[in-house]
């Protein structure tokens, strides 16, 4: 087999090159697909069958391709690269009886997940599960239907300063007795996460910011995004140890159990251009948790609508 | 099983069927790249793809279009006449790079230049770049993704002519390192004027997120619905170092998580702020040396280590 980049050369190469096998070794850029075969050369020249091989094969730093549907199974990550499936139709990483991705990465390490469906088939526990590494972003991925009693779409729960980037994304049905859409309890370091134009929607609880004693700081920003139909809280922000900011803009609170709960004083949730409706309860602050409104926020019709603790001033 | 290059039987079949020769006379105006292709003088047609950019560039007509036939990894490219490259749903298609440069820019001063849907990957070579444009009219980037350029550049707009960029939905990530910069504007020449719009644009984990410098050029651009978050320093610097005005209107956005979220530095430089958020940033706003900070008043601007503060306000009309 030829090697896979035949750069502008003649077809005279490109017959040579044809006759000599490239030696194996791991490459910044391997294939996946469903219909591929693993072997510890695989994803160069053939496409490897699982996340996991192509994980296996490639350098650090580097990506694995998707280049045809499938279900490429669970995966435990363990270094920097993407995994990128962009129209290669659905690349899945269902899992069985496992959780879907796992990142234990280096503490510098950033993960970078585009285009990918992470279903756990009504059966398992949590769709990503993030332990160690600086960075993981999520583009235009579907994380749904763990629903194996307390099961998150996405546990974060690092133990060194982390950053969470999700856009264009969809958590949906995960939990059932406890569980969330997203879990944020980082266990040291501080956490920044970003959700923008993502839905997060059917799940038990819908994003738990519960930061463990001895973590550093969470700060969120939630902008163009919607939390609908959530059982329990659609955002909790719990300041039982450490402070909790979360920025919510031009964002949607929608037919949860409670829309925005920001408990325990270190708890500061700040809502502009946004709704919140439908909610048993629209706004939930205990403990002298803090809820502060740009007073361009619309909320209305939620069983009990509650209301702002703190009035905030645009600039 | 899948193939990701042809067996050696098809590969001797197409050079067989197809011998090298020269090109056809008339250039034609759509070529595609495929995975399985293969490059010669005269690839192009779809049943007959090209392997890489650079070759189905070369043998599309100027105003034509590259396309996409499906996965692959189509290589570095060199752009030198108006051309588009686009991959709508046929999978992925990468430029990854290394250590070079994914895709320059060096054309005529009238090409219009157009990239869709490609992922652009830098696979945190050192020093690199994904997209350096020098010459041409107008660059385009819609639905990509460009990210891991180790102390280099996700954009690299350093036009010598007057120019205008056009990016849209996409994603720049990762471009850490002394340096490196997700889009950074910096026009060579006085004439070089730059008109730039980035909507629903998301810049994050990078060095620096969107930095516009310039000596004696003028930079108009806008900036909305997009996102600078978890930069290690700027999500947003405007750095005239001359004469050449730079007016950055942003408006919609979100900058959090940043060193600095907005800094505007000279008596050229001037940042307008619309209804954004500028939040949990270690500095919200600063200016110096005159740099001005502009506010319509509807903006939130909480929550920083330092928030600082507009230097000037701007009335709604």
């Amino acid at each position: 087999m030829g090697r896979i980049a035949l750069t502008r050369t003649t077809c005279a190469a490109v017959i040579v090159a044809a006759l000599h096998a490239a030696p194996a070794r791991a490459a910044p850029k391997v294939w996946v697909s469903g219909d591929g075969v693993n072997s510890t050369t695989c994803g160069v020249t053939s496409p490897c069958r699982t996340l996991q091989q192509a994980h296996d094969n490639v350098t650090a730093g580097g990506e694995i391709g998707v280049i045809g549907p499938g279900e490429l199974g669970p995966l435990t990550i363990t270094k920097a690269i993407s995994i990128v499936s962009d129209g290669g139709g659905e690349a899945s990483a269902q899992t069985g009886s496992a959780t879907g991705i796992v990142v234990n990465a280096l503490a510098t390490d950033v993960v970078q997940l585009r285009g990918l469906t992470i279903d756990g088939t009504s059966q398992v526990w949590n769709g990503i599960v993030f332990n160690t590494g600086a960075a993981l972003h999520l583009q235009l991925c579907t994380i749904k239907n763990f629903r194996n009693g307390g099961a998150f779409g996405i546990e974060f729960q690092p133990a060194n300063a982390a950053k969470l980037v999700v856009s264009d994304s969809f958590i949906i049905n995960n939990g059932t007795i406890g569980g969330a859409g997203i879990r944020l309890a980082p266990v040291a370091g501080a956490t920044t996460v970003v959700l923008e134009r993502t839905v997060i929607a059917g799940n038990y609880a819908g994003i738990d910011a519960v930061p463990l004693l001895g973590a550093g700081a969470i700060t969120m920003a939630v902008a163009d995004s919607t939390i609908a139909g959530n059982l329990t809280d659609g955002i909790l922000a719990d300041g039982s140890y450490v402070p909790v900011t979360v920025i919510a803009d031009r964002s949607r609170f929608v037919n949860n159990g409670v829309g925005v709960h920001a408990t325990i004083f270190r708890a500061v949730v700040l809502l502009s251009n946004s709704t919140i409706a439908g909610n048993g309860t629209g706004l939930l602050s205990d403990i002298f948790g803090v809820i502060g409104s740009y007073g361009n926020n619309n909320i209305d019709k939620n069983g009990t609508d509650g209301a702002p603790t703190m009035s905030f001033a645009q600039k | 099983m899948r193939t990701i290059v042809p067996l050696l039987a098809t590969l001797a079949a197409a050079a067989v069927a197809l011998p090298c020769g020269p090109a056809k006379a008339a250039s034609p105006s759509k070529t595609w790249v495929s995975n399985a292709g293969f490059n010669n003088v005269s690839c192009g047609a779809i049943t007959l793809p090209c392997r890489t950019f650079q070759q189905a560039h070369d043998n599309v007509g100027a105003g034509g279009e590259v396309a996409v036939a499906g996965p692959g990894d189509y290589g570095p490219v060199t752009i030198t006449k108006s051309v588009s490259i686009i991959s709508d749903q046929a999978g992925e298609a990468t430029a990854q790079t290394g250590n070079a440069t994914g895709i320059t820019v060096q054309a005529g001063t009238a090409d219009v230049v157009q990239l869709r849907g490609l992922t652009i990957d830098g696979a945190l070579g050192t020093g690199s770049t994904g997209v350096n444009f020098r010459f041409g009219a107008a660059l385009h980037v819609r639905n990509c993704a460009i990210k891991n350029f180790q102390g280099g550049y996700g954009i690299l707009f350093q036009a010598l002519v007057p120019a205008e960029l056009f990016v849209s939905d996409t994603a720049i990530t990762n471009n850490t390192g002394t340096g490196a910069v997700a889009i950074y504007v910096t026009p060579q020449a006085a004439q070089a004027t730059v008109a730039g719009l980035l909507e629903r644009v998301t810049i994050a984990g990078n060095n620096f997120g969107i930095f516009v410098t310039t000596s004696s050029a003028t930079v108009n651009m806008t900036v909305t619905e997009s996102l600078a978050a978890g930069n290690a320093f700027d999500g947003i610097v405007a750095v005239p170092t001359g004469t050449g005005p730079v007016t950055l209107m942003v408006e919609r956005s979100k900058l959090v998580g940043n060193g600095y979220g907005v800094r505007s530095f000279g008596a050229s430089a001037t940042v307008l702020l619309s209804n954004s958020t500028v939040a949990a940033n270690t500095t919200g706003l600063q200016s110096a040396a005159g740099g001005v900070i502009g506010s319509y008043g509807n903006n939130n601007i909480d929550r920083n280590g330092t928030d600082g503060a507009p230097t000037t306000s701007y009335a709604l009309k």
